[in-house]
């Protein structure tokens, strides 16, 4: 007899046979998107293209249309590269240290979330190459390739280039595990078609699988590697992302604690904004039974966690300020604090450090609109983390008589709100094109039907 | 072998046959195309026999493109292209040197000296036919190498697209005309002016050839020279002749002077020849260079100036308190004990420094006359004349001998002008207070000689084009003297001439285009003929060097103190008044002449850092009554600050407000040669004109001390400014150490007490930074800096900077490599405390480079001389760099900004010529900053290397080092111990900026020493 108390809830609600797994997860995929589908996609596609567009001009007429200038020179376009980022840390996360550690309700979310991963990824990728005064060279420049240049070699000192590399690798990864992860459910959608064209391709898209014992053991095999090696790739990205700042001697960008802090941050972030985009998801495609109240309430525990893990950064960053004796670290905490960007701060800490705190009840951790809203003011808070970082330290340095006040120019915040049209955008298209839930793996973790006679808990 | 050849030839036989068959039969066994098979026997043949039987299509085929048709086609379309090709095209002379000019070697700058439009030495480097910069020059007696930043952003004036390019004829409508068509029409005029009809306005004429011709010219027609003085000299011009009937202008000999009073004189700024003062100045500041026996300057101003900056002791007084200050003093130094403390000190040291000190007073203040009446008394007192206060060899202000300008309105008035010749100055804007427009209608022929179409000009009826000083001869006399020839470089660039060569020209009977140079030459034979072997060979000599000197006109003025008193005592003190206005003389505008100049405009107010606009200065006591905020020396410039509207007199000016410390408390300060109306794209209404608010009455112009009247308007306007924030943040070890003499005599090392002084281990081995040939490095000596910017301009010029305008400077985007940062002391509420300090900042060259490591494509990196380099064409321009530089000297090209000035002006020509050649012209998107003018140290190298020789220290001289007249910078090589800059970088005292970085700059600066006398206050 099980103690009831500790019983574990079901991953699973409903009674659900297979084949109700795989009707209403493909539902989507086979049937006319509808109307509020379109109106949100389409307002996604217009909001990048405009962003997009603006990027166009951007490029044509100089990067001065931002907001950058003396001495702060980096703005917007390096904020929201740390954002995105930040953003596609929780899928991979999810995926490959949750699988890894075995956390069965990983299985619901793990999709969608390494979807977000890829397409935050993707958004990220586009600031460091349009934020350059010259993208026509930057975009291979960057790279170490062999070159007519002369012995031209790229700086390998630079952590602009170990971001370069690290990106670049943290992307490939996520995007062959995803992959990966999606063959024995693209092939399951394959078998399902009706549409030969259709059929077509996700045949190709299927890579031939055929859902036989060998093909599984490969499978499994493949998929514990990829976890393996994507598991580093979470805990690097972030801590290489970080070494842009503190690599460099400017006061509030030189500091040790940036790795974990930053790492810390992008999982809370990423978090975040799985729960903002699952909430939404559930609602629309019916999902409520698969991606349950408990593997929201799962998530906002890992918000808080981070969340207090982010809080605790803040104060060590201030005591290490005081502690080290430099007056130029205390200044720039201080002015953080009490100058000209405490609006900043202060926005940053209600939403980082304040509003998770809400996750410590269990019954306002399984409220969805509270949960919907706090998520999105943690992602606002962490856009205004970086946003303080970047701008405030370098507004204020060393010599007082540069020292300027930075804003955001409209085309900034044209270009912002582009790169969130291209990521719904990429997502809406992901929930009509893909399976938004692993079938195979959820079908894995169902009670056994043979047992149980296709009823739940028999 | 024989039966496989015979297989062989039965199997070709067979197949020959087959074919045969397949042919004749039409045979499907064997076939080659799908119809073979499927299509009957009839079709197949009849299809066979069309094979090759096609014919050649007929001409009448005509709606066939076919090849002819094409080639048709073809011919006629490619002779179409080339008639569009054929539209007239201005011809271009490319003339290749088919006999190479001797001593020019193509490639290779050629130098020459002459004398810039304000008597400073020049020397003009040119390439390929161009001048391309101008360098102050080191033989000239005066200017000693020194050049002030108007004469350096001069070079834009000779190119700026917006010259007068042509004589033109004024009226309804402008005209271009020709120079014969003007000539015969003025002389005509001339010829028919009624008696003492003919009059010449014009500013001060320090060129003798000049004066000379003009001489002619006003016995010819009978005419009369008026001029029209708004320096500051015209007082004291006014006040010699009250006490001796001489109008003569002392020089002042810094140089020999331990004690310096200034009562509202900005010598290092504004007042008199500033490049000939700074010099002088400076030479008595050289503590680092191991001169002791500095000299002490107190400063009472009413708002601040680079002068107030540089004062050892600075008093805030209003206008209205000049005289009274001047009378302590002259008490003080009589022996009276001295009832106003402010002024003891200033007596104790007067006393003590008697024959070796300077009391100098400045401009258009209440009673000015009588105030520079109460400082030659107090020199006289002190027994200045004759040692440092100096009648002898006096100054040359032009003005000596020309009549009141208020005596040319009342004349015009009375329609006693016919014909009035205006050259150097532009009354209609300048001095509105004269009131010419009315009496300009009056006189049937004005003449204007101007560069460009200015607000005289434009209500003239001849606007005649002058040349530049580099286009055209002349000569100069800064000095009694002290001459200068002034030699062109370069053919005039447009249809123009220079003031003598029109006023020679109009004084023969037939107005004859002259040859200028022979008017000069024979002006000098006659003069110099005495003692001068061949003049040939003085002439060839003048060139060469520049300047020379001959023998002063002696003319010592014999005073009469008793009036002195006299008038002193019947000046009645004048009451303080609640706001008084003080229009002062912009350093960088002037007269508002280079308004138009890109550079000067650009170039911020060297106090404020505002660039692009005047506005209203107040105190912030001053402000706060106003409702201003900001009583402190942080974030004291916003982007957008509130309109007051200042009324003095009746009139009103509407400018932005700038709450500055250090002005005395019931003042309002503007500068002057803002707002000119009819100055070309760049330079109309930038700011505004207050010259409105100046008042003249009894032939006495006055620029401060009446009742203003402030209030704020509500509105916001836009105040560009290149630095913000000028509080130092207590980080003055750090970055700006200063002292005070009595302490650095104790102690070298004194302005480094109070930091933290703690040598950190390194983890870096110095084998990292060993540089085997050259190590440059430059030394900035803050002791000798006046902050007068003339670097900053040379800078500009020499490395083709670009300017990038008031919105971009506003969003923080200049493009300055070399600046000049200002850092406040003291209570901003108390102007009496506050000291302010300049830091001339440029890249440091650090040996350990924050920005070398960071960047991704190394395209900053270290030269094996020391230098930190950058490789534009390889810079993405992810400005990691800059953000990465502690001390924010790199400069980031947000947009195409070497095209800026071009967009603003829409006509380009001939400013591309400007460029320096040696100087990449950066594109939008990457980074630039200070190169220690790399292409100076590489051609130097280069020289040497040819004579098998090292560089020589001195050899090799930055443009912001050669133009500074406070010979503060120091450049050379750091791997020579016995250099100038090795053995200022080896001082005591001598400090790196933000050393605690580990950065190991290049740049080593020497601390501020204030002379407070013997005893600290």
């Amino acid at each position: 007899m099980s103690v009831p108390a500790l019983k574990e809830e079901a991953l699973v609600q409903g009674t659900k046979t297979y084949a109700d797994v795989s009707n209403e997860v493909c539902l989507p995929l086979e049937s006319f998107p509808t109307k509020k589908w379109w109106v949100v996609f389409l307002l996604s596609l217009t909001v990048m293209t405009s962003g997009f567009a603006m990027i166009g001009y951007m490029i044509y007429a100089g990067t001065g249309l931002s907001g950058i200038q003396q001495p702060v020179g980096w703005g917007m376009m390096i904020i929201t590269f740390v954002f995105w980022i930040g953003i596609g840390h929780a899928g991979t996360l999810i995926s490959a240290i949750l699988f890894l550690f075995r956390q069965k309700w990983r299985t619901a979310i793990n999709r969608s979330a390494e979807a977000m991963t890829i397409f935050a990824v993707m958004c990220a990728g586009v600031f460091p190459l349009i934020h350059t005064g010259r993208p026509w060279y930057s975009f291979y420049w960057l790279f170490p390739y062999p070159n007519t240049m002369g012995p031209l070699w790229v700086n390998f000192r630079s952590p602009l280039l170990w971001d370069v590399f690290a990106v670049s690798t943290y992307f490939t990864i996520s995007a062959v595990f995803w992959y990966t992860g999606l063959v024995p459910d693209i092939a399951t959608v394959r078998d399902r078609c009706v549409n030969p064209i259709r059929k077509k391709i996700y045949t190709i898209l299927s890579l031939g699988w055929r859902g036989s014992s060998r093909g599984w053991s490969h499978y499994e095999i493949a998929y514990w590697i990829l976890a393996g090696l994507s598991t580093p790739l979470v805990l690097s990205v972030h801590t290489i992302v970080s070494f842009d700042f503190a690599v460099s001697i400017i006061p509030g960008w030189h500091t040790t604690i940036f790795p974990p802090y930053f790492v810390a941050g992008a999982i809370f972030s990423g978090f975040a904004m799985v729960v903002t985009l699952l909430v939404i998801a559930r609602e629309v495609f019916n999902l409520k039974e698969y991606i349950t109240i408990g593997h929201l309430d799962s998530m906002n525990k890992i918000i808080l966690a981070t969340g207090m893990l982010v809080g605790l950064a803040y104060g060590t960053e201030f005591f290490i300020a005081w502690y080290s004796g430099v007056p130029y670290e205390r200044f720039i905490f201080v002015q953080r604090a009490l100058g000209p960007y405490a609006w900043a701060y202060w926005t940053m800490i209600t939403c980082n450090v304040i509003s998770p705190q809400f996750f410590w009840f269990k019954s306002l951790r399984r409220n969805i609109p509270l949960m919907f809203v706090l998520s999105i003011f943690v992602n606002i808070g962490m856009w205004f983390e970086r946003f303080v970082i970047v701008v405030t330290s370098l507004a204020n340095d060393y010599l007082p008589s540069s020292w300027n006040y930075f804003r955001l120019s409209l085309w900034d915040y044209g270009v912002l709100l582009g790169s969130f049209g291209m990521f719904f955008t990429l997502f809406l298209l992901f929930c009509r094109l893909l399976p938004t839930i692993s079938m195979a793996e959820v079908k894995a973790i169902m009670p056994d039907q043979s047992k149980t006679g296709g009823h739940h808990h028999g | 072998m024989s039966t496989a050849e015979n297989d062989l030839q039965k199997n070709w036989e067979a197949l020959r046959s087959a074919q045969h068959k397949e042919l004749s039969e039409g045979s499907r066994t064997l076939w080659r195309t799908l119809s073979d098979v499927t299509s009957s026997k009839e079709d197949l043949a009849a299809e066979r026999s069309q094979e090759f039987s096609h014919q050649l299509p007929a001409e009448e085929d005509a709606q066939r493109f076919n090849r002819r048709r094409f080639l048709q086609m073809m011919g006629a379309s490619g002779a179409l292209i080339g008639a569009a090709g054929c539209q007239r095209r201005p011809v271009d002379h490319l003339v290749p040197y088919v006999h190479k000019p001797e001593g020019l070697t193509y490639g290779t700058p050629m130098w020459y000296s002459s004398s810039a439009a304000n008597g400073v030495g020049v020397l003009i480097k040119t390439r390929e036919g161009k001048p391309i910069k101008f360098e102050g020059n080191p033989d000239h007696p005066v200017t000693q190498g020194g050049l002030d930043a108007h004469s350096q952003a001069s070079l834009l004036d000779l190119y700026h697209p917006e010259r007068l390019k042509t004589p033109m004829t004024g009226g309804a409508e402008l005209k271009e005309t020709s120079w014969r068509e003007a000539d015969t029409q003025i002389l005509q005029a001339l010829k028919n002016a009624k008696p003492g009809g003919v009059r010449l306005l014009t500013g001060g004429s320090i060129s003798p050839t000049l004066n000379s011709v003009i001489q002619d010219f006003m016995t010819t027609y009978r005419a009369k020279h008026h001029g029209l003085n708004t320096s500051s000299d015209a007082a004291i011009l006014a006040a010699t002749d009250r006490l001796s009937g001489q109008r003569v202008r002392p020089t002042y000999r810094f140089e020999r002077a331990d004690v310096i009073v200034s009562v509202d004189a900005d010598f290092l700024g504004t007042w008199g020849s500033t490049v000939e003062n700074t010099k002088s100045f400076s030479k008595r500041r050289k503590i680092h260079q191991g001169d002791t026996n500095v000299n002490r300057l107190f400063v009472f101003e009413s708002w601040m100036t680079n002068t107030g900056i540089a004062a050892d002791h600075r008093f805030a007084i209003s206008p209205t308190q000049q005289l009274s200050v001047l009378k302590a003093l002259i008490a003080g130094v009589q022996g009276s004990t001295a009832a106003d403390p402010m002024v003891a000190e200033a007596v104790r040291a007067l006393r003590a420094a008697r024959g070796k000190s300077i009391v100098v007073a400045g401009g258009h203040g209440p009673d000015a006359i009588e105030v520079q009446v109460a400082a030659l008394l107090l020199n006289s007192l002190l027994g200045n004349l004759g040692s440092t206060v100096d009648f002898d060899t006096p100054s040359i202000t032009g003005f000596e001998n020309t009549a009141d300008v208020a005596d040319l309105v009342a004349d015009m008035n009375a329609g006693k002008v016919d014909v009035l010749i205006i050259h150097g100055v532009n009354p209609m804007y300048s001095a509105p207070y004269l009131k010419f427009e009315a009496a300009f209608s009056k006189v049937p022929t004005v003449v204007t000689v101007t560069s460009d179409l200015n607000e005289t000009a434009i209500n003239s009826k001849f606007i005649l084009a002058e040349s530049h000083f580099a286009e055209c001869w002349g000569d100069s006399e800064i000095r009694s003297g002290v001459i200068s020839i002034q030699q062109p470089v370069i053919e005039p660039i447009f249809q123009t001439r220079s003031f003598g060569e029109c006023i020679a020209t109009w004084t023969t009977p037939t107005a004859v285009a002259i040859d200028y140079r022979e008017v000069v030459q024979n002006y000098w034979r006659r003069s110099v003929a005495s003692g001068v072997a061949g003049f040939d060979n003085w002439w060839m000599d003048q060139l060469k060097v520049g300047a020379t000197k001959r023998a002063a006109s002696k003319k010592s003025p014999a005073f009469r103190w008793a009036a002195a008193n006299e008038i002193l005592n019947s000046t009645k003190a004048r009451a303080k008044e609640d706001l008084e206005i003080v229009l002062y003389t912009s350093p960088n505008m002037g007269d508002g002449a280079q308004a138009n100049n890109a550079y000067m405009q650009e170039l911020p107010d060297p106090i404020t850092k505002v660039s692009w606009t005047n506005f209203v200065a107040v105190s912030p006591a001053t402000g706060e009554k106003l409702g201003l905020e900001r009583k402190t020396f942080q974030n004291m410039s916003e982007s957008h600050a509130s309109v007051l509207s200042v009324k003095v007199n009746g009139a009103t000016v509407e400018l932005p407000a700038f709450v500055q410390p250090g002005i005395a408390d019931n003042v309002v300060a503007i500068a002057l040669g803002y707002g000119r109306t009819s100055a070309g794209t760049l330079g109309t209404k930038v700011g505004a004109n207050a010259s409105i608010l100046a008042s003249f009455e009894k032939g006495r112009l006055q620029l401060s001390g009446q009742r203003a009247e402030v209030k704020k308007t509500g509105g916001k306007a836009l105040l560009a400014s290149t630095q913000k924030h000028f509080d130092l943040e207590g980080r003055d070890y750090d970055i700006l150490q200063t002292t005070t003499l009595a302490s650095f005599l104790k102690n070298p090392k004194a302005a480094k007490e109070g930091g933290h002084a703690v040598k950190l281990m390194s983890m870096y081995s110095d084998k990292e930074f060993v540089y085997p040939e050259h190590k440059w490095g430059m030394a900035i000596d803050l002791n000798s800096c006046t902050g007068c910017q003339a670097c900053v301009v040379a800078c500009y010029t020499e490395n083709n900077v670009s300017v990038v305008g008031a919105e971009e400077i506003a969003m923080g985007r200049h493009m300055a490599w070399l600046r000049l940062d200002l850092y406040y002391s003291g209570d901003p509420s108390k102007p009496e405390t506050v000291e302010a300090n300049y830091e001339p900042m440029l890249c440091q060259h650090c040996d350990n480079a924050p920005c070398e490591t960071v960047c991704p494509v190394l395209a900053t990196v270290h030269s094996t001389d020391g230098l930190n380099a950058m490789a534009y064409n390889r810079c993405v321009g992810t400005r990691y760099c800059s953000n990465n530089c502690p001390y924010k000297v790199r400069r980031f090209n947000f947009f195409q900004y070497s095209d800026q000035l071009a967009r603003k002006l829409d006509i380009t020509d001939p400013m591309p010529m400007m460029a320096n050649p040696e100087v990449t012209i950066r594109t939008r998107g990457i980074m630039e900053k200070c190169t220690f003018c790399v292409q100076r140290l590489q051609r130097a190298k280069d020289d040497f290397k040819d004579r098998g020789l090292r560089v020589a220290d001195g050899a090799v001289k930055t443009a912001c080092q050669q133009s500074c007249a406070a010979d503060a910078i120091a450049f050379g090589d750091l791997n020579d111990p016995k250099s100038e800059v090795s053995q200022l970088a080896a001082k005591a005292q001598a400090f790196k900026v933000l050393d605690v970085l580990n950065t190991r700059p290049n740049v080593s600066y020497l601390p501020r020493i204030r002379n407070k006398g013997a005893v600290e206050s």
